[in-house]
């Protein structure tokens, strides 16, 4: 017991250490984990890797001697046995422990990622976001200017004027570096599954069901913006490159480290419509296209794309579960972004609900909405 | 149920027609089952190899046959995509898998080695074999209609989940009256499969002196006894909200592209409730049969008994049980409570374990042994190579928060692949060559088996094991390309290529199986009553096996596993009764 015991806490201790470098070593392992509950995951996928690697390592180099030593030979005679009872104990017991201890200390993390939910009430840092996903795709809904979603869901279905409805609803959505977000997710007609793969998120969007989910993204990628064109066909061929984007993009987990880094740099605060990604690098869409840049703590709206120096990498949003036959470019992003910018995204955001009506796509939508 | 008024060469020779077409003798419809699974095996394999094209090339035209399958440029239509992948799954699944496991080797081996002249209930196990054949009628029309329609070929994945399942096109409706066919052909071939093994057993031959092929198909007999129904009656309740407009699975108060739908007060997680409730045990359905049978070649082809055999028997019936109390580990993410959650995490993480405890007993039974590497045995080992690597695979899933990221994902894909190819079908390649002579009276090709046996093993593991790592990047599954997710995974575009260029070769290297096999029919070397020296009753009669198995009912003096016993040569036939023979129990 004693000695079991010494070797499941050494195995451990080994990997926690080799732990962020295993997981996370791309192409191989993980995509890097940019959320608070990424390290826990990522702890016990490493636990795991290093329990399974030597058991798979043993049994496979086992066999292999097995089949090398007890090959046929001429004259040879089989041994006889039909087991042991002692032998069978311990292969038994061992892995019974081994299981149990991976069943014990997984409790934790699965508890913090689906039934510890921040409190809105309470939590300054929480935003709410509420997800709707439709064939073949998502929309979110922030509170607007008086910070309540829209009432019952009857009212939200007599909003016959969208006039009315200050509640801001966008195709993608963006959370302030800091922030926990919490997601209540609905479906308005098939089974879709909320996923963002850096944050190690998802949730199923089940029609009929209320779900919610809830992360909070410990900070955002920066990356140059390439001066070529975007020129691909994003619907059909696109060019693979052979190490992954994010290797050669900062990761920033604070104001400090970004002004330190990009205070004085021009950084593009949005992609879409402006910034597409193709063949391993942000490109602009056109020499036209204009973007919200960041610099030296200013937000200056509608700048020539060529302006923008770097840009604030959105996290990519799919949908997982198969939903028909546009189930693939069910795609969405999160983008995090620094605390002041997203005051000004959000205010700008507030006052266009303000100045134009919701368009009726999405209004009609969410009036399936659900509470 | 005597057995005794049963001596067959008494019989007339029955037609052609009867002898092979509207047979009720066990060896025909289990010949019937292989030749009919196989048939939808390469469809199966077809199309997926379609699915693979599009993923590595996004829109490029297929090679060769693009233009003719689908006009156009000959690029797969990504709305053709969940037709192809849907099909795929529930065709290996419902038409491949089950019935070669236990409709071909059940069906053949059992009345075998048991020791008897056919299955208890011949008429009905017809009857299960030509239910099958209604349901290869329905699915055949629905792959037609997939293939030429442009509007029918909506599907839902072979898990068929609803809404999506409830609102697509018709072409679902064939595929769900196919699995009711599926189903009911499993039942009654579970029926027939106890009552033989429980009650036709020959003189001498207690339970625990059967072979664990027979075991194996003894307990996925309980399996299918208990969980077909439940699936039966939740295709059945799928297709009536289909076609009746009943409700069980959609909700009130949805739209589909802007259409209200007609349905109200269903529940969607109730399907996954009752179809997990099946699919669940029907997982150990699709490998609990190949480790019967490779526990069996393993232990003839190291020439040394089965090490632990009562534990291998238990660890049968273990999972079996634990089989039925696992289900919701597929639903981690769908919404369902998470304390519950916490519990299904616990019984899965229990079913490791009888799992693990055969691939010990399997290396036992290799240590000290004499291997003979014939093409069996060397199918035999890739099976416990491979299966290791996809039990262990499933614990990151069985731990919920690493599920999180995983689930949907390719590593899922990669996993069971490892799990129904890697083990199942290893298991099936070996014992096509194993008990070819009994179905045949032919040896197969040693030669062209052994190169098929390498080619299969090497592409094989090139086109799956890279899938765990595109997968834990989190390329979803049933995607028809990773165009629109190319920021995150477009450095793994080569995996997929590599993974599609395995993935043709290894549909190639099947072409040498199915050369082997048909040329050895008729041109292979006549096989011996026994030409591998192993034990179990089927040996004891001519190669290929009479009409009615047995002239004298067959006398067992002990287990099956008495190699290397040390009677002057290395084995010891069930049927033989030297005075010095051990005792069947365990020392």
């Amino acid at each position: 017991m004693a000695t079991s015991l010494k070797w499941v806490v050494g195995t451990a201790f080994v990997s926690i250490g080799a732990g962020a470098a295993w997981a996370q070593d791309a192409p191989w392992g993980l995509p890097p984990g940019c959320s608070t509950i990424a390290p826990e995951v990522d702890w016990l996928y490493n636990f795991i890797f290093v329990i399974t690697g030597l058991v798979f390592v043993g049994v496979e180099a086992l066999l292999l001697y097995f089949c090398v030593k007890y090959r046929r030979r001429p004259g040879g005679k089989p041994g006889y046995s039909h087991g042991s009872k002692l032998a069978e104990a311990i292969w038994t017991v061992s892995p019974a422990l081994v299981l149990l201890f991976i069943a014990l200390v997984q409790l934790p993390t699965w508890a913090k990622a689906k039934i510890d939910f921040p409190d809105p009430t309470t939590d300054k840092d929480v935003v709410v976001v509420q997800v709707l996903a439709e064939r073949f795709k998502w929309s979110f809904r922030y509170p607007g200017r008086d910070d309540k979603f829209f009432g019952p869901a009857q009212d939200i279905r007599k909003a016959d004027d969208a006039a009315e409805l200050d509640d801001v609803i966008l195709r993608d959505f963006k959370l302030p570096l800091g922030a926990k977000a919490v997601m209540p997710i609905r479906s308005i007609d098939v089974i879709h599954s909320f996923s963002i793969f850096n944050m190690r998120v998802k949730q199923d969007a089940v029609p009929g069901l209320r779900n919610r989910v809830w992360f909070q993204p410990t900070g955002f990628y920066v990356a140059p913006v390439a001066r070529s064109s975007l020129w691909v066909n994003p619907e059909q061929k696109f060019e693979p490159t052979s190490k992954p984007a994010w290797n050669d993009w900062e990761f920033i987990d604070s104001m400090q480290k970004y002004a330190e880094k990009y205070g004085s740099k021009s950084v593009a605060v949005e992609t879409s419509p402006s910034i597409g990604f193709s063949g391993g690098a942000f490109r602009p869409m056109s020499q036209q296209a204009v973007v919200t840049v960041y610099r030296n703590d200013e937000i200056l709206e509608k700048r020539p794309v060529a302006e923008a120096e770097y840009v604030i990498v959105p996290y990519q949003v799919a949908c997982m579960e198969l939903c028909g036959q546009g189930h693939y470019t069910m795609v969405s992003s999160l983008t995090v972004l620094p605390p002041k910018v997203y005051q000004h995204w959000y205010e700008a955001r507030m006052k266009e609900r303000e100045e134009f009506a919701l368009q009726d796509d999405l209004l009609n939508v969410w009036k399936l909405w659900r509470d | 149920m005597s057995t005794e008024g049963h001596a067959g060469s008494a019989h007339a020779e029955p037609s052609f027609f009867r002898k092979y077409i509207w047979s009720t003798n066990h060896k025909t419809i289990g010949k019937q089952f292989l030749f009919t699974s196989f048939i939808f095996l390469g469809v199966a394999g077809f199309l997926i190899l379609l699915v693979r094209w599009n993923l590595a090339h996004p829109g490029e035209p297929v090679p060769l046959i693009g233009k003719l399958l689908f006009g156009g440029s000959g690029a797969v239509p990504p709305e053709k995509f969940i037709f192809l992948t849907s099909m795929h799954g529930t065709l290996m699944i419902f038409f491949v898998i089950i019935p070669i496991l236990v409709g071909a080797f059940g069906n053949f081996l059992i009345p075998l080695h048991v020791g008897t002249h056919d299955m208890a209930f011949p008429t009905l196990n017809a009857l299960s074999y030509w239910l099958f054949w209604g349901a290869c009628i329905l699915i055949v029309i629905g792959i037609v209609m997939g293939f030429a329609s442009p509007q029918d070929q909506d599907m839902a994945g072979w898990t068929l989940y609803p809404p999506l399942s409830a609102y697509a096109g018709p072409v679902m409706t064939w595929v769900l009256l196919a699995m009711i066919f599926v189903g009911f052909s499993s039942i009654l071939g579970a029926v027939n499969y106890l009552t033989t093994i429980a009650k036709m057993r020959a003189p001498g031959l207690s339970w625990f002196r059967l072979p664990l092929t027979t075991w194996a198909q003894f307990i996925t007999a309980v399996l299918q006894l208990l969980a077909t129904p439940v699936l039966a009656a939740a295709l059945t309740m799928l297709t009536f909200e289909r076609v009746l407009g009943m409700n069980f699975f959609t909700p009130g108060g949805l739209e589909l592209s802007g259409q209200p739908v007609g349905h109200s007060g269903g529940v969607p997680l109730l399907w996954q409730h009752i179809f997990w409730f099946y699919s669940h045990p029907a997982v150990y359905i699709l490998v609990l049969p190949a480790m019967g049978m490779a526990s069996d070649l393993l232990s003839v082809g190291a020439r040394k008994a089965i090490f632990g055999y009562k534990a291998m028997v238990l660890s049968i019936c273990a999972i079996a049980g634990l089989g039925f109390v696992v289900w919701a580990h597929h639903m981690f993410v769908s919404g369902m409570n998470p304390y519950l959650g916490m519990g299904f995490m616990i019984s899965t993480m229990l079913i490791a374990l009888p799992s693990s405890i055969k691939v010990f007993n399997w290396l036992g039974t290799l240590w000290r042994g004499q291997i003979r590497f014939d093409t069996p045995t060397l199918n035999a080992i890739s099976f416990v190579a491979m299966f290791v690597i996809g039990g262990l695979s499933g614990i990151y899933m069985a731990a919920t928060p690493v599920d999180i990221h995983l689930h949907d994902t390719y590593y899922i894909v990669a996993h069971f692949h490892y799990v129904v190819f890697g083990g199942s079908l290893f298991a099936v390649f070996g014992a096509v060559f194993f008990w070819f002579p009994k179905m045949f009276g032919r040896m197969m090709n040693e030669t062209l088996g052994k190169i098929h046996w390498f080619l299969s093993f090497f592409f094989f593991n090139s086109a799956f094991f890279i899938m765990h790592v595109v997968g834990l990047a989190g390329h979803p599954r049933r995607y028809a390309s990773i165009a629109f997710l190319e920021q995150t995974l477009g450095h793994m575009q080569w995996m997929n290529r590599m993974i599609t260029y395995s993935a043709i070769c290894l549909g190639l290297a099947q072409l040498v199986l199915i050369f082997n096999f048909f040329w050895s029919v008729f041109k292979g070397k006549k096989a011996e009553p026994n030409p591998w020296q192993a034990n179990t009753l089927e040996w004891t009669v001519p190669s290929p096996a009479p009409e009615h198995n047995y002239h004298v009912v067959p006398t067992v003096h002990h287990g099956p596993y008495e190699y290397g016993a040390g009677n002057g040569k290395d084995w010891m036939s069930q049927v033989e009764s030297a005075g010095a023979a051990p005792s069947s129990e365990r020392h």
